[in-house]
């Protein structure tokens, strides 16, 4: 009746258990909140069922900071386990329960905090820039975010029940076989993954159709600003990618739950074909996330130097170079799974030639600046941030992509430092700092400047702290996911820690300065173009308006599809099929219903 | 057409080049695993070519009802556009079950898709482009009532899309699975 | 989008179809010699491209659609061509690659390290 879900599930040991009491106290907490307030009715009416592109867009920001926390978390009790076990100590975690953390973290960083984090400032922006009301699909729209909170839910719901995948953020199998992981642990991760992605590509295709056809008359694409170039790029890597993803990790539910032999040690399935196949997803959803990054900080940049972009033909011939480029990359995340020199040699270069257009852009932003009149707001902070940091990266990245200097490297910590570099000082500087540029747009009032110079100083110091050491460990000889450690590596292990622990202290203030910015809202109206900023989302009122429309289905499509995932993973299949049977017939209602939207 | 409509049929244009990609994901791991049957049966002696130019003929005879289907509803003929439908319905339910018949009948000779990585390919690539087939047929059930409701919009041109996108589908599969099969390549 | 047009690509369609599967029950009726083993191939593959270019152009009408369709279509074909392409050579490189590493396993050499 209930597949493999039974008590045993909601048992864990006591460091878990702190993890289960504190995400049922949580939401406890948010649903008592919302009772007293009554604010119940409101939250229904203005946020969980609008249509507006705008109002979905916070809500997407909204998840991925509370994932981001969630993230954090997971972060801080690595470094720390890592920092404490020296010696006799063996550390607070369990090696199993260690396991869960490392890929929880991985995931969610990528999938649940940078993934939501960028559509939430493509929801935003993107239609205001190019004049449009709202998206091409805005039901589709609002499905899509439901469907990613789904994959949110279903994480933090192996929290409470059962547990989570405790193989790496990509399951590589044998290892996440079901010989190899009996639980429902990688179950919770293909469902999640399953259930966001589908929200992912709908995203990507409503995006894509709103920037192709929905811009004002007089803006062809050679005005459209850079940020929607780059977010047209990033909605083609999507469109392109993601279905790999989801066929991948069919494969692998199926080897898991029909008995299939596509990654199985037997019966001829071949390991190597899922990392082939995972990192032909892999390496474009790195650059679905850069991308839009680099968009954001092409509109900073000329507008805190006082200036106009610089090269902006050549920003949008990079931008393009890199969607082609990405696609063919990935055997750089496996040189050492033993292709030839001529394989590895192809996509080395490849790899290195696609360091050219991101240069193309460093260069870009320097000379908008230079000469320019400079103000250091905190977005600027943020860029000046992600510039050092980023070609750091971006420096170890070209040299990762020689195979050679690879096999040394390869799952060591270097690599770790390395994408850190890119995701926390590329991606994550970018997405601050175009929250820190828009919330003025979207809500109407200043965010606290004081505290976000703070925020980014922590951030940046404790960067610097968290992962330069991880560099060295690297060359050292130290791989990731270690449970123990060799006490050579310990004192740098420390300063990570205190990295970590800095970088804690940047994201209070950075909660500090949303409480104080909210509190003194009256005092710091933003008007309607506070950056003088020169695009069209600063010729609108600032809040903009928002359209009143609004659909019940997002939410029940979403409601459907979490049943739907739950029982996959528990393999109750009477209640999978009414999950799904459930969605087809919202959706099938909703057609015969008349619509101006779609 | 106005705009809005033309955005559908754009946007579910890039939809469908999307799906190209996770059939080309298949495709390859098809064509790895393919050699991989470990003892079994190969694909030359498993297939049957009679069996798999039938549902071919098929599958090609209702993408060609299903274009009448399109033009008779733009020149707003209620009836002859049903007619269409509903053989189209018939061909497609015909072809779902033709590979129902084959999955069934290769399981029960013990060469299911759990015997070895050619059959699990096998059996997804396959599969898969019939699940899509029958997820056209469940749409095309629902566009059938809006034809009759008169509220059929470009709904029915999207589901001929998706159907033609089906067809050209099974032609590689044709080609590379039974064919090339049938060369013992 | 006429009926002209489904018609001309119905029966062309048809008529590909017929000449692959005649071809093959050729071959397998003459015992893989005629046609040519080696000729069968790059024909089914011709044979396969050229249905697909008619049922684009007569069922999907591309050659009347927007440049966007097209520019979508060129797209999803070279992702298509990259990713079964480049799986084909990254995994027939590896397993040769990995069928030489057992070779050498073997090798007294290796044993002794």
């Amino acid at each position: 009746m209930l597949g493999k879900l039974d008590l045993s599930a909601f048992i864990h040991g006591p460091i878990e258990t702190v993890a289960q009491l504190s995400v049922v106290f949580g939401v406890v907490v948010v649903v008592g909140l919302l009772s007293y307030y009554k604010a119940w009715g409101w939250l229904w009416r203005e946020y969980l069922t609008s249509l507006d592109a705008k109002k979905i867009g916070i809500m997407y920001i909204a998840l991925s900071f509370v994932m981001l926390a969630r993230g954090a978390v997971d972060a801080f009790m690595m470094r720390t386990q890592q920092a404490i076990e020296v010696g006799a100590n063996s550390g607070f975690l369990s090696p199993d329960h260690y396991a869960q953390v490392f890929t929880a973290h991985g995931v969610i960083m990528i999938f649940f905090v940078a993934m939501p984090f960028m559509f939430g400032l493509i929801n935003l922006i993107v239609p205001l820039q190019i004049g449009a009301k709202d998206v091409a699909y805005p039901f589709l729209n609002s499905m899509s975010f439901w469907l990613t909170v789904v994959g949110a839910v279903l994480i933090n719901l192996s929290l409470v029940v059962g547990e989570f995948a405790a193989t790496g953020w990509l399951a590589y199998p044998p290892l996440s076989e079901l010989q190899f992981s009996p639980g429902v642990g990688v179950d919770y991760y293909i469902w999640a993954l399953q259930i966001a992605g589908v929200g992912t590509l709908i995203s990507g295709i409503n995006f894509l159709v709103t920037i192709t056809t929905m811009r004002l008359k007089d803006m062809s694409w050679m005005k459209m600003p850079i940020f929607v170039w780059t977010v047209f790029g990033a909605m083609i890597l999507v469109i392109f990618a993601f279905p790999i993803l989801t066929g991948t990790l069919g494969l692998l539910s199926l080897d898991r739950i029909a008995g299939f032999h596509f990654f199985t040690t037997d019966l001829g399935g071949s390991a190597m074909m899922y990392v082939n196949l995972i990192w032909a997803w892999g390496h474009p959803e790195v650059y679905i996330l850069i991308l839009p990054a680099f968009g954001i900080f092409s509109e900073i940049v000329p507008t805190f130097s006082q200036k106009r972009l610089f090269g902006y033909t050549s920003m949008v011939v990079a931008t393009l170079a890199i969607v082609f480029l990405s696609f063919i990359v990935w055997v750089h995340h496996f040189f050492t799974m033993g292709a030839g020199a001529d394989v590895n040699a192809f996509f080395g270069i490849m790899t290195m030639a696609i360091a050219i257009p991101t240069g193309v852009k460093v260069f870009n932003w320097l000379f908008t600046m230079f000469r320019g009149r400079i103000l250091f707001k905190t977005p600027m902070l943020w860029f000046m941030g992600f510039l050092t940091t980023f070609v750091l990266g971006g420096a170890t990245g070209v040299l990762l992509a020689v195979p050679g200097a690879d096999f040394q490297l390869h799952n060591s910590l270097f690599l770790v430092a390395h994408f850190h570099n890119m995701i926390i000082g590329g991606v994550l500087f970018g997405f601050f700092a175009g929250f820190v540029y828009w919330f003025p747009k979207i809500f109407g009032f200043m965010l606290n400047e004081r505290l976000g110079v703070y925020a980014f100083w922590c951030w940046i110091v404790g960067f610097v702290l968290a992962f330069i050491p991880l560099y060295i460990l690297g060359l050292m000889g130290m791989t990731r996911r270690l449970y123990e450690v060799s006490p050579q590596f310990h004192p740098l292990l420390v300063v990570a820690g205190v990295g970590a622990a800095v970088i804690a202290l940047g994201m209070f203030f950075q909660v500090l300065q949303l409480v104080v910015s909210i509190w003194q809202r009256k005092e710091n109206p933003a008007g309607d173009n506070p950056w003088n900023g020169t695009h069209l989302e600063w010729q609108t009122s600032s809040p903009p308006p928002f359209d009143p429309e609004r659909s019940n289905d997002g939410v029940m499509v979403g409601i459907l599809a979490g049943l739907f995932g739950f029982a996959m993973i528990w393999q109750i299949w009477w209640l999978a099929v009414i999950g799904l049977v459930g969605v087809l017939a919202v959706l099938i209602a909703r057609s015969f219903q008349h619509h101006e939207h779609s | 057409m106005n705009t809005h409509n033309n955005n559908t049929t754009f946007g579910f244009w890039v939809y469908l080049m999307s799906d190209c990609v996770l059939f080309a994901a298949l495709f390859a791991t098809y064509a790895v695993l393919q050699t991989q049957t470990f003892g079994g049966p190969g694909a030359s002696e498993l297939f049957d070519l009679n069996f798999v130019l039938t549902e071919t003929l098929i599958l090609l005879t209702s993408s060609f009802t299903v274009g009448l289907a399109t033009i008779f509803s733009l020149e707003h003929k209620k009836r002859a556009t049903l007619v269409a439908l509903a053989t189209t319905f018939i061909l497609g339910l015909s072809f779902v079950g033709m590979e129902v018949f084959e999955f069934t009948h290769l399981i029960a000779e013990g060469s299911g898709p759990s015997a070895n990585a050619f059959l699990s390919s096998f059996f997804v690539l396959v599969g898969t482009h019939g699940a899509h087939v029958t997820a056209g047929l469940i749409w095309m059930f629902v566009v059938m009532l809006h034809v009759m409701r008169g509220s059929v919009g470009n709904k029915l041109y999207t589901l001929s899309l998706f159907w033609h996108f089906l067809d050209i589908v099974w032609i590689f599969i044709f080609t590379f699975v039974y064919l090339f099969g049938a060369l013992a390549l | 989008m006429t009926i002209k047009n489904y018609i001309i690509g119905f029966v062309s369609s048809l008529a590909i179809t017929s000449v692959a599967f005649g071809l093959m029950f050729k071959h397998l009726a003459s015992g893989h010699v005629w046609p040519a083993h080696d000729a069968m191939v790059p024909i089914l593959v011709v044979l396969a491209l050229l249905q697909l270019i008619v049922q684009l152009v007569c069922f999907l009408h591309l050659n009347k659609a927007e440049v966007r369709n097209w520019l979508t279509f060129g797209f999803a074909l070279f992702i298509v061509v990259v990713v079964v392409g480049g799986t084909l050579w990254i995994m027939n490189n590896l397993q040769q690659s990995h069928a030489e590493s057992d070779h050498d396993h073997v090798t007294p050499q290796t044993l002794d390290d």
